[in-house]
């Protein structure tokens, strides 16, 4: 094996730092917990990322997101439309590669992921939002939930049911839904994170068969496409973030018996715990950088192991520097008297969304225990 | 960056493999104890270069990098191996450092503690069947002959090691004096700690490999027992956190060959990483084999043994959380 951090790598991390410097803009920085959306510089991120990230290796990809959270930025919009183009330009069909792929790497289109149901929870297979082919058409009637973006999308990539006859993964197909088509609707749905999410809605859609993604009942084996796509490993980026806070909070705060809380031998252990489960997750999420990069076989439970262990780690290093800082931890970032910025409340208030959301961690042992160790499935199929 | 282990890793750890799965096979660990040292084991590790491979003389300049000696603890702890392999090769390379060859004969080990108030190394690894030391002795780092004959001085312990309190004899070569020995001494035992990460992944992953078959195998309510959640979560999370260990081993191995400023910093989580997993995957591998587990005919008790032992070596290994926070954050500033 072999670590070396890349030449250059300084250079690189500079640019990136420019990149953000100057494209971020201005009215949106301090507002990064609320996650806000600007669209050119959406474009400018995508554009920047096609450019100087395609051939970067695993530590530079780390690098790009780490120095994105360290600017008080949030990417999560980028990496849905990624996956999507991805997607599209390995299983679309003609004109969906030489069309739409495009608009979404120019970031034209944004998308939103449209997969689980208020009733269907982690088995996005379950999905019951019904399509119909009616002539060239198709008529789509139903709802999903934690449609995380779709106030920002121009398109959802809707998971449907066209088959009710047919065992459940055999039954499903994909759309690209336009946000603005008639029928839809977006309602948002506030989380303990600040940010929010949405439910979607839609009553007698149409959309033309050239929105489909994949076959007719092929949904599944799209799905299975797009998400391979989504554990390419960014991860690890909020742990480094929430590490850093803590530890520039302790070189910082006064501490009652010594010169500073860094000097305090529990504060101390503390972070350094949280930093050596941040080096673990770092190397979890370079190895699938690693694998995408190279073109290595990725093991199934890979990406899953990594998503598991990092959100994982997140959530407890969250939790135990939130009771670290003391009382004013409960003061929110835009009240006077937060601590750091409000970096650990807001830490503390987002760990359960990261626990569940992109894959609950039950969902990720899951697949590790199977496809990976080839435990016999404990969940009904 | 690469995590695929290179052709050089991979040759050797395929031969290293080879002679333990033949020669280092439970019944010939079981046959060791108490003292757990098979002699022949050892003359056949030593025909195949090892543990010389780690010093510059016996390898014509060319000692072998700590990302292969890794890869030969790792499949010494896959195995149990009764033979003196982390201590030799940290003596060694710690004579490499000082300039000095290697003894002709004998097994050299490794004081990781330096001597006590009666001047003796206490608890000395592979005390029982060492005939020299490397050790801190009055603020110098030396060579040392040991009193008395191996042997003399074992005490039968968990881990079914060769430990010994043993005290230095009066031939001795000074390897490192005055204000140097020490950082030369903290050296070695860096070496030592990467070498025992490696040897607890390969032994907490050889104990998850055991488990995990017989999870498929056995049956308790009409079902494998690891198709219950509860079981198969909690392998897991054990597989992921063993990657995470092996990942970190590696790194700190990489980083050690290479000087690369983080050496320490990485050798200090490896180490604090590994320790507390191998004690706690042994445990529930122990665990998920029910009443059986618990029993001395089963191997995994093997396991769990010298997952409890081996760390404490050194002494607390939770400590070296202190030592990590002093390597990220500096000296404690008190007021």
């Amino acid at each position: 094996m072999e670590f070396s951090v890349p030449n250059q790598a300084d250079d690189f991390r500079e640019q990136v730092r420019a990149f953000f410097a100057e494209a971020y803009p201005d009215a949106l920085r301090g507002r990064r917990f609320e996650r806000p959306h600007d669209k050119e510089f959406f474009r400018a991120v995508l554009r920047w990322q096609r450019q100087h990230l395609a051939d970067r290796d695993a530590y530079e990809t780390s690098a790009f997101f780490q120095e994105a959270a360290q600017a008080g930025i949030e990417l999560t919009t980028h990496a849905p439309t990624r996956m999507i183009a991805e997607t599209l330009e390995q299983i679309g069909t003609d004109q969906q590669k030489a069309e739409v792929a495009p608009r979404l790497r120019e970031g034209d289109y944004l998308i939103a992921l449209g997969l689980t149901e208020p009733d269907a929870g982690s088995d996005l297979a379950a999905a019951r939002t019904r399509a119909v082919r009616q002539g060239d058409n198709w008529l789509i009637n139903g709802e999903k939930i934690y449609t995380s973006n779709a106030q920002h999308a121009t398109h959802v990539f809707l998971l449907t049911r066209t088959n009710t006859e047919a065992p459940k993964h055999n039954g499903l197909t994909v759309f690209l839904v336009p946000i603005d088509a008639p029928g839809v609707e977006v309602r948002p749905l506030h989380t303990l994170a600040y940010h929010h999410t949405n439910m979607t809605l839609y009553r007698d859609v149409h959309v033309p068969d050239s929105a489909r993604i994949g076959e007719v009942d092929g949904g599944w084996e799209v799905m299975k496409v797009a998400l391979s796509r989504e554990q390419a490993g960014e991860g690890s980026t909020d742990l480094h973030e929430l590490v850093r806070q803590a530890i520039l909070w302790a070189e910082q705060a006064e501490a009652p018996n010594c010169d500073r809380m860094i000097d305090d031998p529990i504060v101390r252990e503390r972070i350094a715990r949280a930093a050596i489960d941040l080096e673990v997750a770092t190397l979890l999420a370079q190895r699938s950088a690693w694998a995408t990069a190279t073109g290595v076989e990725k093991n199934p439970g890979w990406g899953p192991g990594s998503k598991l262990f990092e959100t994982e780690a997140y959530a407890r290093a969250a939790a135990d520097f939130f009771s670290m800082v003391g009382p004013a931890a409960v003061i929110p970032f835009e009240e006077e008297g937060t601590v750091s910025g409000g970096w650990f409340n807001y830490c503390l208030r987002d760990s359960p969304v990261r626990l569940i959301g992109g894959g609950v961690s039950e969902v990720m042992r899951e697949i590790v225990a199977e496809r990976r160790l080839g435990l016999p499935r404990a969940r009904p199929k | 960056m690469d995590f695929s282990l290179t052709d050089e890793q991979s040759e050797l750890q395929a031969a290293v493999g080879r002679l333990f799965d033949e020669h280092a096979t439970s019944a010939a660990v079981r046959a060791a104890e108490p003292l757990g040292f098979s002699s022949a084991l050892w003359r056949r590790l030593g025909d195949l270069g090892i543990p010389d491979m780690a010093s510059s003389a016996a390898t014509d300049g060319a000692p072998a990098t700590m990302s292969q000696l890794i890869v030969v603890a790792e499949e010494y702890g896959r195995r149990l191996a009764p033979v003196p392999l982390l201590e030799s090769v940290t003596a060694f390379r710690a004579l490499d450092r000082a300039g000095v060859d290697i003894p002709e004969s004998g097994i050299v080990t490794i004081a990781l503690r330096p001597a006590d108030r009666n001047g003796s190394l206490s608890l000395l690894g592979a005390g029982a069947v060492a005939d020299r030391a490397v050790a801190l002795i009055n603020d110098a780092l030396v060579l040392t002959d040991l009193a008395g004959e191996p042997g003399e001085g074992f005490l039968s312990n968990l881990g079914s090691s060769p430990i010994a309190t043993r005290d230095p004899g009066t031939q001795q070569t000074v390897l490192s004096a005055g204000a140097k020995a020490r950082p030369v001494f903290e050296l070695a035992v860096g070496d030592w700690k990467v070498l025992l990460s490696a040897a607890l992944v390969g032994l907490a992953g050889e104990a998850h490999r055991m488990t995990v078959a017989y999870v498929k195998e056995r049956k308790a309510f009409g079902v494998p027992i690891g198709w219950f959640q509860t079981v198969a979560h909690r392998l897991a999370d054990s597989v992921n956190d063993l990657d995470g260990a092996r990942f970190l081993v590696h790194k700190a191995a990489w980083a050690i060959d290479n000087d690369d400023k983080t050496a320490a910093r990485l050798t200090s989580m490896a180490y604090s990483y590994s320790t507390s997993l191998a004690g706690r995957i042994t445990s529930e591998c122990l665990h998920f084999h029910g009443g059986i587990g618990y029993t001395l005919e089963h191997d995994i008790q093997l396991y769990f043994r010298r997952a409890a032992a081996w760390p404490l070596a050194l002494g607390d290994p939770r400590s070296e959380l202190a030592t990590l926070s002093t390597k990220m954050f500096g000296e404690r500033r008190k007021r």
